[in-house]
C-alpha cells in the first residue's frame, strides 16, 4: 500500500515538468541513520527528493465516497424490506434487481466523479513551497510557501487507515487548513516530516518564560547550555521522564547530530530523518522522538466513566427505567433513555474512542500527539505558538487525581474541527501534567500554580462573598515574573495559565454592586481558544495595581523575547 | 447613541404595532421612550465617563459610569487601527478609533474623538508599533 512518488508516473496534465527530479524517494535507511560527514548533514536532498509531484493515493474516491455508498445500500435494503411481504415466498425479483441497479448506478456515478476529480488533482512539495492543484469543474492553484506552515497534522479516518492511507492537513497559521487527501500513509508521514523540518524553527523555550533562577537552575542551566550549543535541538534529556522507552535513542540522535550541525546553518537544516520505525497502523512515532507522556487505557476509561456527564447519562437511563415502572407506565420513559443512551455513545465516542492511546512526543517541530481508536490523528504542537493553558479538573475527578490540559494555540482555533486540537493532555495524572507543562515550558515550576497552598496564589477578599456566596473560597488569583494565574470553579476547577509574553491585552472590569464592595476582575485577553484567563472578584486595589504590573511585566516579557 | 435607541423604539413600536397588536406596541413605545430618555439624560455622565491616555507604550481606555472598565493596550501588541467616521460623526467632525489585537476579546475603542485628535494619534500609534517589539 506505500506508493513512492516515481518519475515514472503518467501524469499528462502536468503544466511544467519538474526541472530536476532526483531519485525515486525511497525512505531512505541506511547513510541518513547517523551521519559521520559533516558536510553530509546540512544537505536536504539527502532525506528528500527536492522536488515531489504526484498525485493522491487512487484510492482517494473510493475512501472518500464509500460512507455514501454504504448509506445508498443500507436505504435500498430498506426499501426491499419494506416491499417484501411476509406472505410471499420468495422476494420480487424485479424490485431487487432494479434497486441493484440503481445502487450500481449511483456507485459508477460515484465513481467517474471521484475519478476524474483524482485525476485533476495534483500536488507538489518543493524547496519553497507546496502546491496544490484542482482542475476538475473549478480550477483552483493553493501555493503555501513552506516558511508558513505553522503545523501539519496526519489524519486517518477508519477507513482510510484500514487500506492504509492518510490525509495531510497543513494549518498555515489564519483560519484556513489546506488538506490533501489522501496518501499512502509512509508518504504522508514522509512529508509532514519535510514539512516540518522547513517550518521556522523556534526553539522549545525561546523565552516564552524566563527562569526562575536558582530554585531550577539545574534544569534551567541544562537547558541553557543545550540552546547554546545547538539552536534547534529537539530532545533534551533533563526533560525525560524516567522510565520511558524512546530516551535512550534520543539522547543517541541527539549527541550524533549536535557536533556535527554548525551553529549557523542549524536552523536551515533539516533534522535527520530515520527511516523504520516511522509509523504504522497503531502509532506513529520515530526513532529520535521521545515519549513526554503516555494516557493508559486504564486512565482513559477511567476518565471517562467518571465523568460527570457520563454519570448524569446514567441516571438519567435509571430514572428513565425506574420511575414509569413504579408509577406504572411504560410509554413515556422511552425518549428518555433513549436520550441517555445517546448521551452515554456521546460521551464514550468523544472521549474513550477519540483519546484511546493518546500519546504525546517531543519532535524536532516540537510537540507531537498521536491519538484515537477509529480516527488516528496526529498532530504537531509547536510550542512557541501556545498562548496559554487551562488545567481543569472536574468534580469526579478530583477523587481519582485526574487532571485535563488544554491549551490556545495561536490561529489554529477558528479552523473547523479544530476544536479537538486543542487538547494537550484529556487525563492525566499529577505526574504526567507536570511533564506536560514541563515540556511545553522547562523552566516553568508547576507546583507555584496548583499547589493550593502556593504563596503565588491568592485568595480573594472576605467581602466577595456577598457576590460569590457559593464559590468565594474557590477564587485564586496570581502573578510572578513568569506567568500570571487565575483558578475558579466550584465544581469543575479550572486553572488558566498565561506567560507575560503572551499577554495581549487585559482590563479591569467593576460593576456597581464590586464598587460597593470593593472588588474588581481582571481580565486578560488572548487569541480565541480555550483559555480564557479570568482573576474574579479582587481586591480593587489590587486589580488595579495587578493590571498596571502585568503591562509592565508583559513589556519586559516581549522585549526580552525579542531579544532572544 | 440615543439614536440607536430611539431608531431600535420607533422600528419595535411600528413592528408590534403591526405584526401583533396595537397595545404590545404602545408598551414598547413606552418602555423604550423612558428607556431612551433615560440614556439622553445619562449621556453626559456616560460621555464624561470615556476616557483615555498613553502611558509609555500603552493606551488606556476608560470607560462606563456604572460599569466601570480600565483596559490597556499594548501598542506592540498592535495589528491595526482603524478609524471610523459615520455620516452623524463626520457633520460633528467626529471619529472613534479601534486597535486591533490578535484578541477578539480586547475590544479597545475611543469613540466620538475629534477627527483631527484621531488621524494624529493613529500615526502616533502606528509609528510607536513600527519599532515597539511585537514579540508574537
Amino acid at each position: 500500500m506505500t506508493q513512492i512518488p516515481s518519475p515514472e508516473e503518467p501524469d499528462p496534465a502536468a503544466t511544467q515538468p519538474p526541472p530536476a527530479r532526483p531519485e525515486p524517494g525511497l525512505p531512505a535507511t541506511g547513510p541518513q541513520r547517523s551521519q559521520p560527514d559533516p558536510a553530509q548533514a546540512p544537505r536536504p536532498a539527502a532525506t528528500e527528493p527536492a522536488v515531489t509531484e504526484q498525485r493522491p493515493h487512487w484510492a482517494t474516491p473510493i475512501v472518500r465516497g464509500w460512507i455514501v455508498l454504504a448509506g445508498v445500500a443500507a436505504w435500498a435494503i430498506k426499501q426491499l424490506m419494506d416491499s417484501w411481504q411476509p406472505g410471499d415466498s420468495l422476494p420480487p425479483v424485479r424490485a431487487i434487481l432494479v434497486m441493484v441497479a440503481a445502487v450500481l448506478a449511483i456507485a459508477l456515478i460515484q465513481a467517474a466523479i471521484g475519478y476524474f476529480q483524482w485525476r485533476t488533482t495534483t500536488f507538489r512539495i518543493d524547496e519553497e513551497e507546496v502546491r496544490v492543484d484542482h482542475r476538475f469543474i473549478q480550477h483552483s492553484s493553493d501555493r503555501i510557501a513552506l516558511t508558513k506552515i505553522q503545523s501539519v497534522d496526519v489524519v486517518q479516518p477508519l477507513a482510510a487507515r484500514l487500506i492504509g492511507l492518510a490525509r495531510l492537513q497543513i494549518d498555515v497559521g489564519g483560519s484556513s487548513t489546506r488538506t490533501i487527501e489522501y496518501l499512502s500513509r509512509a508518504d504522508a508521514y514522509r512529508f509532514r516530516d519535510f514539512l516540518i523540518g522547513r517550518a521556522p524553527q523556534v526553539p522549545c523555550d525561546a523565552g516564552v518564560i524566563p527562569d526562575a533562577g536558582e530554585s531550577r537552575s539545574a534544569a534551567g542551566d541544562g537547558a541553557a547550555a543545550g540552546t547554546a550549543v545547538a539552536p534547534t535541538r529537539p530532545t533534551r534529556p533533563n526533560d525525560v521522564l524516567p522510565g520511558t522507552t524512546g530516551s535512550p535513542s534520543s539522547t543517541g540522535t541527539t549527541d550524533s547530530t549536535a557536533p556535527t550541525a554548525p551553529p549557523g546553518a542549524a536552523s536551515k537544516a533539516p533534522p535527520p530523518f530515520p527511516g523504520p520505525g516511522s509509523g504504522s497502523v497503531w502509532q506513529d512515532r520515530r526513532i529520535d522522538e521521545t515519549v513526554i507522556t503516555s494516557v493508559s487505557s486504564r486512565q482513559i476509561v477511567l476518565g471517562t466513566f467518571v465523568s460527570l456527564s457520563f454519570i448524569w447519562c446514567l441516571l438519567l437511563i435509571l430514572a428513565g427505567l425506574a420511575i414509569p415502572i413504579a408509577l406504572g407506565i411504560e410509554v413515556i420513559s422511552i425518549p428518555v433513555v433513549l436520550a441517555g443512551l445517546a448521551g452515554v455513545f456521546q460521551v464514550i465516542s468523544g472521549s474513550l474512542i477519540k483519546y484511546w492511546r493518546f500519546t504525546l512526543l517531543r519532535t524536532t517541530g516540537g510537540l507531537k500527539v498521536v491519538h484515537g481508536m477509529t480516527t488516528l490523528t496526529t498532530r504537531t504542537v509547536p510550542p512557541h505558538r501556545v498562548q496559554g493553558i487551562t488545567i481543569s479538573q472536574p468534580l469526579a475527578w478530583r477523587l481519582v487525581g485526574l487532571f485535563r490540559i488544554d491549551v490556545t494555540v495561536l490561529g489554529g482555533a477558528e479552523a473547523p474541527g479544530r476544536m479537538e486540537a486543542t487538547t494537550l493532555l484529556p487525563m492525566g495524572s499529577a505526574s504526567q501534567l507536570r511533564s506536560v507543562v514541563g515540556a511545553l515550558w522547562p523552566s516553568l515550576d508547576p507546583a507555584t500554580f496548583l499547589d493550593p497552598a502556593s504563596p503565588a496564589l491568592h485568595p480573594i477578599p472576605r467581602r466577595a462573598r456577598w457576590l460569590r456566596w457559593f464559590d468565594r473560597q474557590t477564587i485564586f488569583w496570581g502573578a510572578d515574573e513568569q506567568v500570571i494565574v487565575s483558578r475558579h470553579g466550584l465544581f469543575t476547577r479550572r486553572t488558566a495559565v498565561v506567560p507575560h509574553s503572551r499577554v495581549q491585552s487585559a482590563a479591569v472590569h467593576q460593576g456597581p454592586v464590586q464598587r460597593l464592595l470593593r472588588v474588581a476582575d481582571l481580565a486578560i485577553q488572548l487569541p480565541s481558544g480555550p483559555v480564557h484567563l479570568r482573576c474574579r472578584q479582587l481586591d480593587s486595589a489590587d486589580a488595579r495595581s495587578l493590571l498596571i504590573e502585568e503591562m509592565d511585566r508583559a513589556r519586559r516579557a516581549r522585549r526580552r523575547l525579542a531579544a532572544d | 447613541m440615543v439614536l440607536e435607541w430611539g431608531l431600535l423604539t420607533v422600528v419595535l413600536v411600528l413592528g408590534l404595532g403591526f405584526i401583533w397588536s396595537w397595545w404590545a406596541g404602545l408598551v414598547a413605545g413606552v418602555i423604550g421612550l423612558a428607556w431612551t430618555t433615560w440614556r439622553w439624560l445619562r449621556m453626559p455622565r456616560i460621555v464624561a465617563a470615556w476616557g483615555w491616555c498613553e502611558r509609555g507604550t500603552d493606551l488606556c481606555i476608560r470607560s462606563g459610569p456604572w460599569f466601570r472598565t480600565l483596559r490597556i493596550v499594548p501598542y506592540g501588541r498592535m495589528q491595526a487601527v482603524e478609524i471610523n467616521a459615520g455620516p452623524l460623526d463626520r457633520h460633528f467632525s467626529l471619529a472613534s478609533v479601534r486597535l486591533v489585537t490578535a484578541s477578539p476579546a480586547s475590544d479597545a475603542a475611543i469613540p466620538g474623538m475629534p477627527a483631527q485628535e484621531a488621524t494624529a494619534l493613529r500615526d502616533r500609534i502606528t509609528a510607536v508599533a513600527e519599532t515597539a517589539d511585537a514579540g508574537l
